[in-house]
């Protein structure tokens, strides 16, 4: 299990100590590196997996480091290491770790350990029809190539004909359901829907009609393919983990979505954790920060499962009692990626910190406290401050 | 132990400055408390203006009011604490800092006072109240600050039962 890692010289990122908790959030502007890290540590924890997923496709693997991070992040992104450059160390190693080792296929097997949802993620359906990897291009980011093949997976091979996609009998409980149907699907169902000869995912109305993906509203186009994803990683089995999946990568959780969807889809990643995963998000929403920053407050000041089922708008079940006890006893990291190449560990979320990518959440609600201080200037203007 | 008496226990220049009712308070600001029942405010203080010119506290952040009330429920009485000041971004920091004094106060010398404190629910115990529109976005670092102090506001009014 990788704990922790240490890379400098890495595209954008010049500087990174990154130590994983039970859950990791990753925040900070567009472009600072966050996704080529997740993307690196997906390497680290699956090279096998990798290697052999491009083998079975019939991908030509290449000898040399440039070239496979070309097929492996996706055209154009060889450059974001170069030998002089770039360094990397794992756990408490003083010994960099070479790349060249990843990107070589090399004689190890071994399982899958990480799911990556990527935050591409609404490419893997065209007009509501899942994509194999084949379809994509070389050029292609493998994550992405590889969730739309396991979604197109589950779709043609663990969804019947004419199935039911949402809700699915034994997939989630009725108290992470009803919050998805209730803010994201609006009542409506999802089904496949074969009438036309290929098997594509329709919103499904009451009259039986089904709506095409194109009507579906933006949330709803890029929260199928992640609730897929879900259900790969929740078996409705009785065992709670797919596989030898030990790792959960969500990139942007929120795209699309309003902040009740935004909480529902928490809701599941709290779940996730409950059943043993490790995981790792990304974010532009402080509404994921809002409910790590509570978390992490409750455990602090005595927080009860009660006070975390209030948190996640949850009803006390044995499921949720059991989801809240885990929320409580998980291990939270936050690193904020600043456009400098820096990468800081922000984990103490202090809103009053000094650290101004504490303070402001990696600019997260830095926006919010701008307003209200310019608000307050214009206020102090008309009328003195203070009493 | 009453209100009155707690405040009547402490060293001047407080022990003078208990009223009845809710008379201590600022006519200005008399309108921002109501209790169903007004006698059960059983008193007041000026916390603020009282040690104004006290020489261990006069550059200090002090906090304004301190009221006595007897809660509807029945029970012995409690004593509630609000600070009238402009709700906004920029305040936080000037009325956590407040609340740090009060707190310091209470534990450092007003033993009485605190017990009657500790027996307010945590909702009326330490109120910020508005002086004119709340202007802190409820997304905003300093909202969130506030979340994780004790202080319950920036409200309009207090309206005990």
């Amino acid at each position: 299990m990788i704990e922790r890692v240490r890379a400098s010289g890495i595209g954008p990122v010049e500087e990174a100590d990154i130590r994983f908790g039970d859950l990791t959030v990753f925040v900070g502007p567009q472009a600072t590196g966050k996704s080529i890290i997740l993307q690196l540590l997906k390497l680290l924890v699956d090279k096998p997996a990798i290697h052999e997923t491009m083998r079975d496709f019939g991908l030509a693997q290449p000898g040399y480091t440039g070239k496979f991070l070309d097929l492996y992040f996706g055209e154009g992104m060889e450059s974001i290491w170069s030998d002089e450059r770039s360094r990397l160390l794992l756990g408490q190693e003083r010994k960099p770790t070479r790349l060249s080792a990843y990107t070589r296929r090399g004689r190890a097997t071994g399982p899958e350990k990480m799911f990556y949802i990527p935050a591409q993620r609404v490419m893997s359906l065209r007009d509501g029809t899942t994509r194999p990897f084949t379809d994509f291009r070389a050029g292609d980011p493998f994550v992405l190539r590889d969730f739309s093949e396991k979604i197109h997976g589950i779709v043609q091979r663990e969804i019947g004909l004419d199935g039911n996609v949402f809700p699915r009998r034994q997939q989630l409980t009725e108290v992470l359901r009803r919050p998805l149907e209730e803010h994201i699907f609006a009542g409506f169902g999802l089904r496949k829907d074969t009438s036309e000869h290929q098997g594509r995912l329709v919103l499904n109305r009451g009259d039986g009609r089904g709506l095409p993906y194109l009507v579906w509203s933006a949330g709803q186009r890029e929260f199928v393919p992640l609730l897929l994803g879900l259900y790969w990683l929740l078996p409705p089995s009785k065992v709670p983990t797919r596989g030898s999946l030990e790792w959960v990568v969500i990139e942007e959780l929120e795209m699309g979505l309003h902040p009740n969807g935004i909480g529902a889809v928490l809701n599941l990643v709290m779940e996730l954790r409950s059943r043993g995963y490790r995981i790792c998000l990304s974010t532009h929403s402080p509404h994921v920060l809002d409910i790590v920053w509570a978390l992490r407050f409750f455990q602090d000041h005595g927080g009860t499962p009660g006070d975390v089922r209030k948190l996640l708008g949850l009803p006390g079940t044995p499921k949720t009692n059991r989801l809240a006890a885990c929320a409580l006893e998980s291990v939270f990291k936050v690193y904020y990626f600043g456009r400098d190449g820096a990468v800081r560990d922000i984990s103490g979320l202090d809103p009053g910190s000094e650290d101004a990518a504490e303070g402001g959440w990696g600019g997260l609600t830095e926006f919010s406290g701008r307003v209200g201080d310019v608000v307050a200037e214009v206020a102090g203007r008309a009328r003195p401050e203070g009493t | 132990m009453t209100f009155k008496k707690a405040v009547q226990a402490e060293p001047p220049p407080v022990n003078g400055a208990y009223c009845t009712g809710i008379r201590a308070l600022e006519n200005r600001h008399k309108g921002l408390v109501t209790c169903e029942d007004p006698r059960r405010l059983t008193g007041s203080i000026y916390l603020d203006s009282a040690l104004a010119r006290h020489p261990g506290h006069a550059n200090d952040p002090r906090w304004d009011y301190g009221l006595g009330y007897r809660p509807a429920a029945g029970g012995r009485e409690q004593a509630v604490w609000i600070e009238v000041h402009s709700a906004t971004t920029k305040e936080v920091s000037a009325v956590l800092a407040k609340l740090q004094w009060l707190r310091d106060w209470l534990e450092d010398g007003a033993g009485r006072l605190k017990q009657m404190t500790d027996r307010a629910d945590p909702d009326i115990r330490f109120v910020w109240i508005a002086s004119s529109n709340v202007k802190i976005p409820r997304n905003s670092p300093q909202a969130r600050r506030l979340s994780q102090s004790v202080i319950q506001g920036p409200r309009k009014r207090l309206s005990l039962p």
